[in-house]
């Protein structure tokens, strides 16, 4: 066995990185904790805190003090609280959760903050309705005939919504004995729905300020939903964004909660900084500046690594300009690879980090880089899945560059080209798709695939004998009047939805819901799905409203087609997905896309590799193109450059043993660069293998 | 829903083995609850079992949990945090850190009206078709990492006891938390507590503090009943309190205060100084002194004080009771488990008393339900060490079901779970029809019995009056022996058989003394033929055949048989000779003993002769042992209460005669298990 023994002198050294942390805890000296890949983050972090609850328990639990270890996502959240065992006087979470859990009792505060940001939307739409193109028509109204047609418009709210996704032809219809006296307005109807939407809009708003003003029982209280991706201001309800947002600026406002969060939480522990929002290290540094200004104890230390900074809203290397003051701590052993590997993710990092592995039986890696072609892709992968063993106990890692890859590889092809083609994921917002229909995040998902998500996993946890009913009944005011009869019922009426398409499933998920007189059902239904699902057409206007929203007329058959597509596929291929998702995935080879191996190690890895990255044409070979002299680069190049390495790194430093590079373009114009960082440079193609 | 099971680890005497305590089962239950009479005998969950061996710790161990008390390192068995400490110091790195669980089985019963949110979060897919559910109390360390750097400086600081007691203040001073668990294990967050699910009303056995007791107990019901029940009696009652007291207030100032005002102004001015007496009278202060308790006995009134205690206590668990059923809520729903139990009834009460408890609760709890329309599930547990309890739970139950009998082994709880079927096991081979006589033979034969088997230290089989009479005798002249409460069953062997089943459940050490029993010819009978060698030889006798693989011959016979808690003596040579009796083996034995020559020529003093004939040799008594047992057989009974007539008046030690080899072994055995257990 490799990769097992650590000499005395290295322990020494590893903990001679701990000791520092701990220096600094003692003095309430912030920290940057920078760590290459496979370091042993996650230890020095867990070890950190367990040195705080050691020494700090006893005192802080007297106090009633606690320590907040903010992770990126929420398997992280799992695995720090298994690793730490029991212990309460650690809250450990994701930022959101923890961002809501400091600010959701300061009510009065959240509103006045919430009234600003209303009155910021408020005066946007204003300006918009004055100045942008698309409202002309309305701006060459007259006061009085503005007045007229607002009224008129909110008078047939109702009938508006009904005509959402109508084609031009039967919308204009709708609406022409209402608005003769408006010919032009009507004339564009793509136009027309914006209007109206933006007065709509803009009239919520005002309202909803009115209500705040006049003191509203539902007025006095802001809520965070996490289940839903957008705001409902007028609701008094915020998403994610705008949860950091209002976090950064209640804190900055009010001085008290920032006294009242420094000596509530004295020890504050982030994990993964580089990909943490900006927001946020400008919370936690207008804190520290606080606590040092008053003369309170705080420590907070960030852990990560700027190289692997692989999303755009994090923060990365920016961390240093808006956190000034950190002590950097750096450590440079690998505690995961052999030492090929790291000899190469070394040379692509290539900064003041080098790291060495930590172990004195490192060797016996292998890593190598392949040209070829896109049509050899599969037969590469079956060739090291013979060579290397692969097996359900010692599984294949692929790493490929598009969701769409994945997607297909990992057999659920026709959802991912579904969702591809509509309105919301098409063209400029492609790049959504990704995170927001493959993320192993859920609070990431985007609505449909949320919603696609909560059915499957119902789906899921009704055929598993061992889901907590608890689980099904998804909230537990449900169980309050329910008897054991009443229990076996409703569970044997879930069991009876069945399905070979997703279609068929929702229909027959919408038949018990109007046919059988299940108060539960109906409430779990309802919980699941958001409106009331009593029909399968509702569920398709639903996906129509939400991934077509700005429906041209020629469009609706196509969108329609569309959806009738995801009814289509059926819920195996789903269940794929679901698992791809849950990360719980049955198949010996695993494919990920490069983002989406965050904080993972495989044994094996295998990374399919090409010129272009999403829209990017020139990605990767650009990054090789440059290797030789990045200091040339400037502004948007330089930044690519960053990007790219950081990807490549984040990418190969996954790898524990084996790993290949499969390059799927012609390479002649950079092959100095790659083999700067790989060195020799194999080709492959079908034929050298059938000749073996 | 009802409580299936507890199983207790590491609480007080409670290891993580033989700990699960099992109450009576739905269907029992049910059947119950549809039936005209009530009889409570059967769904009735017994704790028998000695002093001191852990029966209370069970319903203070669910007390403590229901009433969110804390636990403290008494809480915790000795035994296993030695064993902790010494693990610790064993190791470096502290794997496993101190904590007690409690384990609940929750039975579910098919279309019932119960409310099962309260169980809900425990549950996953599969349960909800069973009958049976599982929730795990783990009461555990805050915090890991405080407590495991804490040991670490106590085993380096101190050694020997010290460090024990400071591991025992350290257990003292951890925060300890509650956690729940469902039976795969996984948390369960939900702000869930046990005593949302189980409620439990503990009658306790000191419950007569003074001669009041009752008369209290009975206003405590009159006054919750005006209050709950008769509000608006309740209001009228409140508003003639007052107008009494706006009488007396009239009256005292009238005639007192007055008085008592004038003379103060005597010394200071009015403005300054003066008194307002009134009456004060309240409905609590009227209740408390309302009630007076009487017995009628015979169409006379007995005051509370004059009255046997033993009465008192059944009157206050009977008013108990009461409360009990009155405060039960009117609903027509349950959604919790109701447990009430009895600690040890039978303190104060006379023998015919406790044989008939169970029937008194039983009316009492029939007569209360009958006014009633509640659906009551309360579950009745009944701690005692009544052997009169025991045996009428038995009888009226007809059943070996649903009692728990605890004991100690190895310094551990050990808890037994009778059951007919374990008891008289079902087996192929068994016939049903001798099954069934079997376990009527138990349950009747039982009755008188009970005491001996169930809180003596130990017990003995005998086969004959002549052996229950000398080991009664010798057991009292044992200086260690003679400290321990052992049993004598005088019972012949096949009957004894049906015994050994419940004996090995009890774990109470028994010595089974039975014969060899060796099967002679008419010839060989009639001859009195001696027997020296063991060569083809068959017994008749049941156990041995039993526990000797099913084999009759004797040859390859050990010196006795060892089965669990069972150690089975039969006769071994002596003298060069197999006696086939007890009586045969003592002559053997003490052949040349005057006693027990004195005694033979007293009860059979021709043969005696005969036999001795003129030369007076002992060697003959040697020589004719199975003439004599022969001819003692009609005279066992004399034979015996002569000989123990003169091992008591006799005044020299040294004549008494000894036991045969096989029951001195036996005896030692005995003692070694005795004394180790202890």
């Amino acid at each position: 066995m490799s990769l097992s023994i650590i000499s005395p002198s290295n322990r020494e050294k590893e903990m001679q990185s701990l000791i520092s942390i701990y220096n600094s805890i003692e003095n309430s000296e912030s920290i940057i904790f920078n760590s290459g890949a496979g370091a042993g983050k996650t230890y020095s972090l867990i070890e950190s805190l367990k040195y705080v609850i050691r020494n700090y328990g006893r005192s802080l639990k007297k106090h009633n003090q606690q320590i907040i270890c903010i992770t990126y996502t929420n398997v992280a959240t799992k695995e720090v609280k298994e690793r730490l065992g029991n212990s309460d006087i650690v809250l450990v979470s994701t930022i959101h959760e923890r961002i809501w859990g400091l600010i959701k009792q300061y009510q009065k505060e959240l509103v006045e903050i919430h009234k600003e940001k209303l009155k910021e939307e408020i005066s946007i739409l204003q300006k918009n309705i004055i100045t942008n193109k698309e409202f002309e028509k309305y701006q060459e109204l007259d006061d009085a005939k503005k007045e007229k047609f607002k009224r008129i418009m909110f008078e047939n709210k109702e009938l508006f919504y009904q005509n959402y996704n109508v084609r031009a032809a039967d919308l204009k219809m709708a609406f022409q004995p209402f608005l003769e006296d408006f010919p032009e307005i009507l004339k564009n109807v793509s136009n027309f729905r914006k209007i109206v939407n933006t007065i709509y809009k803009l009239e919520r708003n005002l309202v909803c300020l009115e209500n705040i003003n006049l003191n509203k029982k539902e007025y006095k209280f802001v809520d965070y939903t996490s289940n839903y991706n957008n705001d409902q201001l007028h609701n008094m309800k915020i998403s994610h964004d705008t949860l950091l947002e209002y976090g950064q600026r209640i804190i900055e406002k009010y001085d008290t909660l920032k006294q009242i969060v420094i000596d509530k939480y004295p020890f504050v522990f982030i994990d993964e900084y580089q990909d943490t929002n900006e927001k946020i290290v400008s919370i936690m540094s207008s804190l520290d500046n606080y606590a040092k200004k008053i003369g309170h104890k705080l420590f907070i230390g960030y852990f990560g690594d700027t190289a692997q900074n692989i999303y755009d809203d994090g923060v990365g290397s920016k961390i240093n300009d808006i956190h000034i003051g950190l002590k950097p701590i750096n450590k440079e052993f690998n505690r995961r690879s052999t030492k090929e590997v790291i000899s190469v993710i070394n040379q692509i990092r290539n900064d003041n980090i080098k790291q060495v592995s930590i172990y004195n039986d490192c060797g016996g890696g292998s890593i190598k880089f392949y040209k070829g072609a896109q049509e050899n892709v599969r037969d590469f992968i079956n060739k090291y899945v013979h060579e290397w063993n692969i097996s359900s106990a010692n599984k294949l890692h692929c790493l490929v560059l598009t969701n769409k890859v994945v997607a297909e590889y990992s057999g659920f092809k026709n959802i991912y080209e579904a969702f591809k083609e509509t309105g919301k994921y098409k063209g400029i917002n492609y790049n959504q798709l990704n995170t927001e229909l493959l993320n192993n995040d859920l609070s990431k998902l985007g609505e449909v695939p949320k919603l696609l998500f909560s059915i499957i996993k119902l789906h899921n946890n009704i055929l598993n004998n061992k889901t907590p009913v608890l689980e099904i009944l998804s909230k537990k005011s449900l169980s309050d009047k329910l008897n054991i009869e009443d229990l076996r019922k409703l569970i044997n009426l879930l069991k009876q939805n069945k399905g070979k398409t997703l279609g068929e499933y929702i229909t027959s998920i919408s038949a018990y819901y109007t046919s059988v007189n299940n108060e539960i059902y109906e409430k779990i239904m309802d919980l699941t799905f958001g409106y009331k699902i009593t029909s399968c057409e509702i569920f398709k206007n639903f996906l129509l409203e939400k991934l077509f929203n700005d429906i041209t007329d020629e469009n609706i058959d196509y969108a329609n087609e569309i959806i009738q597509k995801l009814l289509d596929i059926e819920m195996d291929e789903y269940e794929l997905w679901y698992k791809f998702i849950i990360d719980k995935q049955e198949q010996n080879i695993n494919y990920h896309t490069y983002h989406g191996t965050k904080g993972r190690e495989f044994e094996n890895v295998i990374i399919i590799m090409e010129n272009a990255f999403g829209k990017t044409r020139d990605y990767f070979s650009f990054f090789f193109k440059n290797l030789s002299d990045p200091s040339l680069l400037q502004g948007a190049e330089k930044d690519l450059f960053e990007k790219v390495k950081n990807l490549l790194y984040v990418s190969c430093s996954r790898a524990i043993k084996n790993l290949r590079v499969f390059y799927i373009d012609e390479i002649s114009n950079f092959e100095s660069g790659i083999e700067n960082i790989f060195g020799q440079i194999y080709s492959y193609n079908c034929e050298d293998r059938s000749s073996i | 829903m009802f409580l299936k099971s507890l199983k207790i680890s590491n609480f007080r005497k409670f290891g993580t083995e033989n700990n699960k305590i099992e109450f009576v089962d739905a269907s029992s239950y049910q059947e119950q609850k549809k039936g005209r009479e009530i009889n409570i005998a059967p769904t009735t969950t017994l704790i028998v079992g000695k002093n001191n061996c852990g029966k209370t710790t069970i319903v203070n161990g669910l007390e403590k949990l229901l009433n969110n008390q804390e636990f403290k390192a008494n809480d915790f068995n000795f035994s296993y945090l030695k064993k902790l400490l010494v693990e610790y110091e064993r190791n470096q790195s502290i794997i496993e850190t101190p904590f007690l669980q409690f384990r609940i089985g929750i039975g579910i019963e098919d279309n019932s009206n119960d409310l099962i949110s309260n169980i809900i979060p425990f549950m996953i897919l599969e349960d909800v078709d069973r009958s049976e559910l599982e929730i795990l109390i783990k009461v555990e360390l805050d915090d890991q990492e405080i407590f495991k750097r804490d040991v670490k400086l106590l085993i380096d600081k101190y050694s020997g006891i010290e460090r024990f007691d400071k591991f025992l203040q350290l257990i003292n001073t951890s925060q300890f938390n509650t956690n729940y668990y469902n039976a795969g294990g996984e948390v369960v967050t939900s702000n869930f507590s046990i005593n949302k699910l189980i409620e439990l009303r503990a009658i306790k056995a000191n419950n007569i503090e003074n001669e009041k007791s009752l008369s209290r107990a009975f206003s405590k019901i009159i006054e919750y009943r005006y209050k709950a029940l008769f509000e608006e009696e309740g209001m009228n009652l409140d508003s003639q309190i007052n107008l009494i007291n706006e009488e007396l207030t009239r009256l005292i100032s009238n005639k007192h205060t007055k008085d008592i005002n004038q003379s103060l102004e005597g010394i200071e001015s009015r403005e300054k100084l003066q008194v307002l007496l009134r009456a004060d009278l309240t409905f609590q202060k009227l209740m408390s002194n309302l009630i007076k308790y009487e017995y009628v006995e015979r169409d006379i009134n007995i005051p509370e004080n004059q009255f046997g205690l033993g009465y008192t206590k059944l009157m206050m668990i009977i008013a108990d009771l009461i409360d009990y059923m009155e405060k039960y809520p009117e609903d027509s729903f349950n959604s919790k488990v109701n447990l009430i139990s009895i600690e040890e009834p039978e303190t104060f009460m006379h023998p015919q008393m406790q044989e008939l408890f169970i029937k008194n609760i039983n009316d009492t709890i029939g007569s209360l339900l009958k006014s009633k329309n509640k659906n009551v599930n309360s579950q009745l547990i009944i701690t005692t060490h009544s052997s009169h309890i025991l045996n009428s739970k038995i009888h009226s139950g007809n059943t070996f079901n649903n009692i728990n009998y605890i004991t100690i082994e190895n310094n551990f709880t050990h808890i037994v779970n009778l059951h007919d079927d374990i008891i008289i096991p079902k087996s192929q081979s068994y016939d049903k029809q001798k099954r069934e006589n079997d376990l009527k033979f138990l349950k009747k034969h039982i009755k008188y019995k009970v005491s001996e088997l169930f809180f003596s230290d130990a017990i003995i089989f005998v086969e004959g009056v002549t052996e229950e009479t000398l080991l009664k005798y010798y057991i009292d002249k044992d200086e260690v022996l003679n400290k321990y409460y052992i049993s004598i069953f005088n019972i012949d062997g096949a009957h004894g058989l049906v015994y050994h089943e419940l004996i090995k459940l009890l774990k109470v050490p028994t010595l089974l003394i039975t014969d060899l029993d060796i099967k002679r010819s008419e010839t060989e009978k009639e001859t009195f033929k001696q027997i020296s060698n063991l060569t083809d030889r068959v017994t008749t006798n049941e156990t041995i055949k039993k526990y000797n693989s099913n084999y009759e011959k004797l040859d390859s016979l050990p010196n006795q048989l060892e089965i669990d808690n069972m150690y089975i003596a039969y006769q071994t040579e002596v003298e060069g000779y197999f006696a086939t009796s007890f009586e045969e083996a003592l002559i053997l034995t003490n052949y040349k003993n005057v006693l027990l020559n004195s005694v033979l020529i007293k009860v059979k003093p021709k043969i005696y002769r005969e036999i001795i004939m003129t030369d007076k040799r002992f060697q003959k008594i040697k020589e004719n042992s199975y003439k004599l047992q022969k001819k003692l057989a009609k005279s066992k009974s004399d034979f015996a209460n002569e000989l123990l007539y003169k091992l008591i008046i006799q005044e020299e030690v040294v004549n008494t005669p000894s036991m045969p080899r096989y029951i001195e072994s036996g005896i030692i055995w005995l003692t070694k298990k005795l004394v180790k257990e202890n």
